[in-house]
């Protein structure tokens, strides 16, 4: 480009244009639907610098600059929350994550074609299920009356008395961490297996003559050919560190746990919907989103120092 | 040839036939349709409420009464779950159904609502009539009348013997085991549950819960009213009003509500509380309550009403709840049961987006008839209910079982639109009581056998009755509950971190050790000083003062 004069560079680009204007109309749908959806909705992000009252127009609300950003950070309860979110969202990255790729390796070393599809199945399906009928999976099993974790637990000798899973603080980032993990270790591990399945079969022979046994051929051959798929998906995710998850936490917690299952969406709902705050929870939803993106730059940046993969 | 001549003249008959048939069908479709008065245009009226009811059917018998009758069809909206959240996306949205039901000022503030005054004074001839004892008082401060009271407007003479308002509750089978005695007091009340369970470790096969709390959502009034009515006060909701000063003050950290979770805190101890009750919802109260194993609770009827009628189906009715006003010590006068009044601030309005106000006035107006009263409380003629030579309506066996059936009512009632629309209470003009189930005959003839042995026992003759046979006259301001701060108010954060901190405090009071009752105690009551429920006070006395202002004066 650097070498054409301004004219030609506007011919060059109208002449693309042109050219692939096929391309053109396919695509303006999509950069429409974009706009509209995420865009678009942006405009009500300026609820979070006014003091937003329904009934009132554009016009009428009062601004308040960052009142209510102020009012986040010296709230209590957002510092809980926002404590509750990223330790239940590292948990939920960490045991999937190792959760999905273990899975994944350990299948592709089973030959049997019929036992293998048949684990795949039973382990994705979960992920199918909806968060309310999770929710009272988890509950149920975990009831102090007569769930089957305590009744287990119980008849083998491990508790004395049965305990209210549900009713420690203690133990519920542990809960939606494994809940997680068994709703999406099946559906996550799938495309791993995908991408340990392009891997050059004759790697694995030359490393089976050179005397690799399983768990050698496992480190040195298949991990370091997923690696770049690990690493995509591990900084779309960290992207995502602020999405602790909402429908679980909002659905098993009650005021014994509160304190501890309480994540930023829920403070948003509760704060935006249930006592009419709009600005508040748009103040909390809007820094939750800034964090969020300034996570993916930050992972990105990282990973291209490193010399991986990147997203963007 | 002849053969086909014999077919030709059978498809001349045929079709003859058929052409007459249909003929005759338009003819009577027109007949039916001149005879048939329709009052007005036909119109479909959108509805939001959060009344835990299922859509009717299609084929609902008194929906199509109202369409046949006033030309009007529902469309529902039916907010399941945390109603608030949904009021809220509503009012983010400034998206409106036409009738709004309203509980709290969050609608009236968002300006959602549109003010009925004039158009009832226009268009509302029997709204106008049926509401003129308490015009005054359903106007806001504004003076705008935003929405008509569900409930508690008196026509004719109150003779109600349903009681559904707020009591201790024990299972009826406890009190015939131990041959009705006469309990008064909180710890004779545990002591009795104490002494069944012990008796009865199981019922039905399941493990018998002693006492039960409902702690999900807004139901939570349940764990924090008790000591309320336990110190002998009317339901003034959050606070307790000084009847002559007016003062309202929270009586969450008080030492009557120390006393009822010292209480429940030692009874928790000796196994007679339901632990899992505070991570239950709704749903998992109510099936609790429908096993007929739980021997006790704090509620108010008509939240757990439907766990009765679970009961009867199951033939378990003797597990079902008796009412007992019961109190801290004999030197207390109970005061559970009050005064009909009118539910204020609570009723459908109708919304800035509804596109035609007057016709859905006039439906309002129209569907307050006595006419249409009567399909909605009493039934169809003949099909629901009879009347005898003196024009008094009875049932026969089969009609009153029906009314105890869900499935039935559900194709057969219109509930959920009778539940919260204006209605009659007390008598029509014919004398007669709008409730069946309080004419004379009829209450003796539902009566259960059960319910029959324990009234007796107790020598009343209703429930009502033995909460309170004369219940005091209600304060001018009465009652303070119908008195919501609006939402970002000093008063209403007050109280919202005031419910984050009870609903983490309470539940962990009782489950506690009780060694450890007084060091958790007391700090749930230093995190309460700290919320500023001052402020809360000060608006609710300042609103109770704005009422007796304004109500004495008209007396």
């Amino acid at each position: 480009m650097k070498h054409h004069d301004k004219g030609k560079v506007e011919h060059t680009f109208l002449y693309k244009l042109k050219i692939q204007r096929q391309l053109v109309y396919m695509s303006a749908p999509l950069v429409l639907y974009v706009i509209i959806f995420a865009y678009v909705p942006l405009w009500g992000w300026t609820m979070a610098f006014q003091n937003f009252k329904p009934a009132r127009t554009f016009f009428q609300q009062e601004w308040v600059g960052l009142k209510w950003f102020m009012f986040l950070f010296k709230d209590d309860n957002f510092l809980k929350v926002l404590r509750n979110t990223v330790a239940m969202s590292f948990i939920n990255l960490a045991f999937g994550y190792i959760g999905a790729i273990s899975l994944a390796l350990i299948l592709n070393e089973v030959k049997e074609r019929f036992f293998k599809r048949t684990i795949q199945t039973i382990s994705y399906l979960p992920h199918f299920l909806s968060w309310v009928i999770v929710s009272g999976l988890v509950s149920s099993m975990l009831s102090v009356e007569d769930g089957a974790i305590n009744q287990i637990l119980v008849s083998i000798g491990i508790l004395k008395e049965p305990i209210m899973w549900l009713g420690e603080p203690k133990y519920f980032w542990w809960i939606t961490g494994f809940t997680y993990l068994w709703k999406e270790i099946g559906w996550n591990s799938i495309i791993y297996l995908a991408a340990i399945s392009g891997i050059d079969p004759t790697l694995y022979e030359v490393a089976e003559i050179d005397g690799c046994g399983r768990l050698r051929r496992m480190w040195y051959i298949t991990l370091p050919g997923i690696k770049s798929t690990i690493m995509v998906l591990l900084i779309m995710s960290i992207g995502h560190i602020l999405d602790a998850g909402f429908e679980l936490q909002y659905l098993l917690r009650n005021g014994l746990i509160q304190d501890y299952a309480d994540t930023i969406d829920i403070y948003v709902l509760t704060f935006g919907l249930n006592s009419g705050n709009y600005s508040l929870a748009t103040a909390a939803g809007m820094f939750k989103n800034v964090v969020n993106i300034a996570l993916i730059f930050l992972a990105n940046f990282l990973a291209k120092r490193m010399g991986e993969e990147r997203l963007i | 040839m002849k053969s086909v001549k014999s077919y030709q003249s059978l498809l001349w008959i045929a079709l003859m036939s058929i052409l007459l048939v249909y003929f005759i069908g338009c003819a009577q479709k027109k007949e039916s349709t001149a005879t048939q008065k329709v009052d007005d245009y036909p119109i479909t009226i959108s509805v939001f409420t959060f009344q835990n009811q299922q859509t009717p059917p299609e084929d609902n018998k008194i929906y199509k009464w109202i369409k046949d009758k006033f030309n009007v069809t529902f469309k529902w909206d039916i907010a399941v779950g945390q109603k608030d959240q949904k009021i809220g996306t509503m009012i983010a949205a400034q998206d409106y159904p036409d009738l709004l039901l309203v509980d709290s000022t969050k609608f009236i503030e968002a300006g959602a609502l549109i003010p009925l005054e004039d158009l009832i004074e226009k268009y509302g001839p029997n709204l106008k009539k049926h509401y003129a004892s308490v015009w005054e008082k359903m106007k806001e401060d504004d003076g705008h009348i935003y929405c008509l009271p569900n409930w508690g407007v008196i026509d004719g003479e109150y003779r109600g013997s349903y009681y559904g308002g707020s009591a201790l509750w024990i299972q009826k089978a406890v009190l015939k085991e131990f041959g009705y005695p006469k309990i008064k007091t909180m710890d004779e009340y545990f002591d009795l549950i104490a002494k069944y369970k012990e008796r009865y470790p199981t019922i039905n096969g399941l493990p018998t819960i002693g006492f039960t709390i409902l702690t999900y959502d807004w139901r939570a009034f349940c764990l924090i009213n008790p000591p309320n009515f336990l110190a002998g006060n009317p339901n003034n909701g959050n606070v307790i009003v000084d009847n002559k000063t007016f003062d309202a003050k929270v009586f969450l950290g008080l030492d009557i509500s120390k006393k009822w979770f010292k209480k429940l805190n030692e009874m928790n101890a000796k196994g007679l509380i339901d632990r899992s009750c505070f991570v239950d919802n709704y749903d998992q109260y109510m099936a609790k309550l429908s096993s007929g194993r739980v021997l006790g609770i704090h509620d108010q009827y008509w939240q757990f009403q439907d766990a009765t009628t679970a009961l009867l189906n199951q033939n378990l009715y003797i597990h079902s709840m008796a009412p007992l006003p019961i109190v801290f010590d004999d030197t207390i006068k109970p005061w559970y049961r009050d005064r009909p009044l009118p539910n204020l601030r609570r009723g459908y309005g109708i919304s800035i987006k509804a596109k035609d106000p007057v016709r859905i006035i006039r439906f309002l107006d129209a569907q307050l008839s006595e006419e249409a009263q009567k399909v909605f409380q009493w039934g169809i003629l003949n099909e629901d209910y009879q009347l005898d030579a003196k024009g008094v309506p009875y049932r026969t066996e089969e009609q009153r079982k029906q009314q105890d059936d869900p499935v039935w009512k559900l194709r057969n009632k219109a509930e959920l639109w009778f539940g919260d629309a204006p209605k009659m209470e007390g008598t029509f003009s014919d004398g007669n009581p709008t409730s069946i189930a309080d004419v004379p005959g009829e209450a003796i003839a539902i009566q259960r056998e059960e319910d029959a042995e324990l009234l007796k026992a107790y020598n009343v003759s209703s429930f009502a009755e033995l909460m309170d046979k004369n219940p005091p006259e209600n304060p001018i301001y009465y009652p303070a509950w119908q008195l919501v701060p609006p939402d970002g108010s000093p008063a209403q954060i007050a109280w919202k971190k005031a419910e984050d901190l009870y609903r983490k405090y309470l539940p962990r009071i009782i489950l506690a050790r009780p060694a450890q009752f007084e060091t958790l105690w007391e700090e749930y009551v230093s995190e309460l000083n700290k919320v500023g429920l001052q402020e809360y006070e000060k608006f609710m006395t300042q609103e109770i003062k704005k009422r007796v202002d304004k109500w004495s004066v008209k007396k």
